[in-house]
């Protein structure tokens, strides 16, 4: 570490720093890249057919069809970008901008493996070190400033279906936010504290001897409330109604196209990964490995990244397995079931907190 | 640093009272509360940093934006002949908020005990973070009246929210 | 302060991207101009009325209402990080604060206001 800091003429906190922003940014761009590939092989498999496959490597190779990926990359970049004259010009060009920064920068708090030292220095496997003060506080303010991206794609592109999707899509997303905060405090409690890193440590151990001492176990209500609201976060199905292209055609993106599009599909991808990430640090123990306490490191951000592959996985697989809600359904849910359930959980975990319960 | 996120702050501020579309201008409002969220972070409170973001950025300027979206007035309402009294009463009342804003500033404790500090030839000590478990104590210690009556607020908000729309329901 | 310097760094990564992307885009991609492409994309129908119409008031009504339980979950969090320290005396303050605004939630739905026809 040193000398290779040495060499590139930096302090070697810089460059675990450097280091740890490239590997955060290139990951997340990379596996929401890659997930638009797993979507259609796994929605192919799912629907029993057989999905991409005609893009070859080389014109040989077909390797599951994974070259699709880079001939889509390849086909955005040779897209006309067209920028029709009935659109807000300056915010037709800051929305594409306003939903990729938040999705991608939303990941900068979790960690993805046990800190190590090495050498006698620290080294804390996450971009935001514990201690920071905004802990997770700060995915809950990303995800606030996630709706103007939608709000600000929809309304500059000045099309029928553009704006009836951005206006349902973030009154969905303001709607669920409040249930996940609600579901979110709960843990803060039994936690004592809102620090990612404290979230896992205290979902280390075993539970009445069979289970890890995750927050799924202890608090399946909870968890219930938070899964649903990460959908609703996402805009993914069966909550896709800033989408719905059985309805409004492509909603919010409906007048991007090119790059444009790129760059929203891509941060619908990374909000993806940023919500399997929150799930599983929060409700599934993050890195830590169960009945291993001292697990190796590398091996912590294998769990890490067995949970995040996971759950993205579970983000397709729900797509095909329910329908659409209507949007009275969803209003319903969110406000008349999501809210009360989260209420409870909470007041009833205050109420066996301070009865002396743990 | 301070100097950038002053400078986003009152660049979006006044980019905000210059711009005709009012969606640009509410976007230019979200840019000054990240900026202040900023200096927040600066002054190491990032629970106040992350607390503005949430409820400023997150929370009112949606709504700010969704009435304008309800209301989305197709015509621009012809500009008003600008008064020249208007502009000298804006102009004073701008001179006096000033004037008092700069006066609480000097006479901040904060400030004086920098000055003390700097006087003293001393190290000025870092400043502790802000952090939740702190905040906690001092509403339950200190401000638990103004706690429950923002409680009260609320309550009232709602049903004034309800009122205002009942007609529509 | 110095903790949030890497989310200054990454933060200025994924401002640069998007640009970068479209420069290098613009470089590659053909340019065709043309009337038919321009128009309001509405399946084909030339458009009648326009998009920017106003809409219901009950989105208002969802932001204020997420508003005031936004406030209210921000109030409630510093007592759920203390909730082991405050004991009893803190749940029953905090019963009392979620009293009034349970109250609120009840007459919001009993008014309707949270039914979407």
């Amino acid at each position: 570490m040193e000398s290779v800091a040495h060499s590139i003429g930096l302090s070697a906190v810089m460059t675990w720093t450097l280091l740890k922003v490239l590997i955060v940014f290139g990951s997340v761009m990379g596996v929401s890249s890659l997930w638009t590939w797993v979507e259609r092989r796994g929605s192919a498999m799912l629907q029993d057919r057989i999905g991409p496959n005609r893009a070859l490597l080389f014109g040989r190779w077909q390797l599951l069809g994974l070259p699709q990926l880079v001939a889509d990359g390849l086909k955005f970049f040779f897209k006309e970008d067209q920028v029709p004259p009935h659109v807000t010009k300056r915010l037709y060009w800051i929305a594409p901008m306003l939903a990729f920064v938040p999705a991608l920068i939303g990941f900068a708090v979790i960690p993805f493996g046990r800190s190590f030292s090495y050498q006698g220095a620290l080294y804390h496997l996450s971009i935001l070190e514990p201690g920071n003060g905004m802990g997770m506080l700060y995915p809950l303010a990303i995800g606030a400033v996630a709706v103007y991206g939608i709000l600000v794609a929809a309304w500059s592109s000045n099309n029928k279906w553009a704006i009836l999707g951005g206006m349902r899509a973030s009154a969905q997303m303001v709607s669920y936010e409040i249930s996940m905060g609600l579901a979110v405090l709960a843990i803060f409690m039994k936690v004592g504290g809102y620090d990612p890193g404290e979230i896992i440590t205290e979902q280390a151990g075993v539970l009445w001897k069979v289970l890890p001492n995750w927050f799924i176990f202890r608090q399946p209500l909870g968890f219930l409330v938070f899964f649903v609201c990460m959908f609703a976060e996402t805009n993914r199905l069966p909550f896709d109604f800033a989408e719905g292209e059985s309805e409004i055609v492509a909603g919010f993106h409906t007048e991007f196209g090119s790059m444009k599009f790129a760059l929203l599909a891509l941060a619908e991808y990374a909000h993806m990964t940023t919500a399997s990430a929150l799930i599983a640090t929060v409700y599934f123990g993050g890195w830590s490995v169960p009945f291993m306490p001292e697990a190796p490191v590398l091996l912590t951000i294998l769990f890490f990244l067995i949970k995040l592959l996971f759950f993205m996985w579970v983000f397709v697989w729900v797509r095909w397995t329910l329908p659409r809600f209507r949007y009275d359904q969803l209003m319903f849910l969110g406000w008349k079931v999501l809210l009360p359930i989260s209420m409870v959980n909470l007041i009833g975990n205050a109420w066996w907190m301070t009865r002396g319960g743990h | 640093m301070f100097l950038l996120f002053a400078l986003i702050t009152i660049i979006g501020a006044l980019a905000m009272s210059q711009q005709k579309n009012v969606i640009v201008a509410g976007l230019c409002m979200v840019l000054t509360f990240l900026g202040v969220a900023g200096l927040f972070l600066m002054l190491s409170n990032p629970v106040a940093a992350a607390l503005q973001v949430i409820v400023y950025s997150g929370a009112i300027m949606v709504l700010v934006l969704f009435t304008i979206m309800l209301l989305n007035s197709h015509e621009e309402e012809p500009a008003i002949q600008s008064r020249p009294i208007q502009r000298w009463v804006g102009a004073l009342l701008i001179a006096v908020f000033g004037a008092f804003a700069f006066r609480i500033v000097m006479g901040s404790k904060a400030l004086v005990d920098i000055n003390t500090l700097a006087d003293a030839n001393t190290a000025v000590r870092p400043m502790e973070a802000m952090n939740l478990a702190k905040v906690g104590e001092e509403i339950f210690r200190h401000y638990l009246l103004g706690f429950e009556i923002v409680g009260l607020l609320l309550l009232a908000a709602m049903v004034g929210a309800v009122a205002l729309t009942k007609k529509e329901l | 302060m110095r903790g949030y310097a890497p989310i200054l760094l990454l933060l200025l990564i994924c401002i640069a991207t998007p640009p970068l992307v479209w420069g290098l885009a613009r470089l590659l991609r053909p340019k065709a101009p043309n009337a038919n492409k321009y128009m309001v994309y509405e399946c084909g129908i030339t458009p009648v009325t326009q998009a920017r119409e106003k809409f219901s008031v009950r989105y208002y009504l969802v932001a204020v209402m997420f508003l005031i339980f936004d406030v209210e979950t921000v109030f409630l969090m510093p007592w759920a990080i203390q909730i082991k320290e405050l004991a009893l005396f803190g749940l029953v303050e905090m019963l009392f604060f979620l009293f009034l605004l349970l109250f609120g939630y009840g007459y919001i739905w009993a008014k309707g206001a949270l039914t979407w026809e």
